[in-house]
């Protein structure tokens, strides 16, 4: 009963969510994904390669986005729910508080060793940011959750985790560096980036934001109203 | 079945099922955000960038 009902409400929060987020991004962050492909240098392949499918620009690309959208937006709602479910009580305004608790721990602390990328930036190997940035998403989880419920002393144990993976420090190159070497495609890159940062920061806490508040309503109505029965 | 044992029955079983949705969710993550298949990649690109997920 517990798992259907989670399901049920992590997929009607996601559809609020997505739609919302997916919104936003087609206005302001694609648009500056798009330019900045503009710059992007053609990669020399070999005559053997074949192209693998890619959707086309246009709208069969903006479906394929805006369904991955919502599949994350499902998988986060999922998450999200789940981990208020443990609660006993739950109120709208703590709702909020897990919103905000979701985009540090996939967001914030991430982007704060790994910025968001706009494409045509050289950087370091891609396993090794993944590594990272799923390390830099876990140990923000736990550490949150250990200086939100625990006691005192293991409190402190959480701030250690929830700094250590900037201790570790991300995977980054020195200096980061576009495809493109021209001067004045750098300058507009760079600027493009900047855009990108503040553009994806506010996309995502508008997305987690709207799955803490909604995924509460329905943690309320559906999964704690459970505990009572049982 | 003393109430305490019912208690503690329901409680376990709600762990697994709140643990099953959490897994759940974390398998469609996995998939769209950082699955190394190309055409999935291709797929979920723009959204992999505006989520700040690692992406080339």
């Amino acid at each position: 009963m517990f798992f259907k009902n989670i399901v049920l409400a992590a997929f009607i929060t996601a559809i609020v969510a997505s739609i919302a987020y997916s919104a936003y991004q087609e206005v302001a962050v694609t648009p500056i994904i798009l330019a900045a492909e503009e710059f992007e240098v053609p990669e020399v392949t070999g005559s053997e390669t074949e192209e693998t499918w890619s959707p086309e620009n246009g709208l069969e690309r903006r479906l394929f986005t805006f369904s991955a959208d919502f599949l994350t937006a499902f998988s986060f709602s999922l998450m999200l729910i789940s981990a208020m479910a443990t609660q006993r009580k739950l109120t709208l305004l703590q709702g909020l508080g897990w919103g905000i608790a979701g985009y540090l721990c996939f967001f914030v602390a991430p982007a704060l060793g790994l910025p968001p990328e706009i494409p045509g930036i050289e950087t370091s190997s891609l396993v090794g940011r993944q590594l990272w940035w799923l390390i830099a998403v876990i140990f923000t989880a736990a550490g949150l959750w250990l200086v939100v419920f625990a006691k005192i002393p293991l409190k402190t144990v959480g701030i250690v985790i929830l700094i250590a993976p900037h201790l570790l420090g991300a995977p980054n190159p020195e200096t980061h560096a576009f495809a493109n070497p021209d001067p004045v495609a750098v300058a507009q890159l760079t600027e493009l980036w900047h855009q990108f940062i503040l553009q994806t920061s506010i996309a995502n806490a508008l997305l987690w934001l709207i799955i803490g508040e909604i995924g509460a309503v329905f943690t309320r109505k559906w999964i704690l109203s459970l505990d009572q029965h049982t | 079945m003393t109430q305490q044992t019912l208690e503690q029955t329901s409680l376990s079983a709600k762990s697994i099922q709140l643990l099953a949705a959490a897994l759940l969710g974390f398998s469609i993550f996995a998939i769209t955000a950082l699955s190394p298949i190309e055409v999935i990649h291709n797929a979920t690109h723009d959204t992999r960038h505006s989520a700040g997920f690692p992406c080339h």
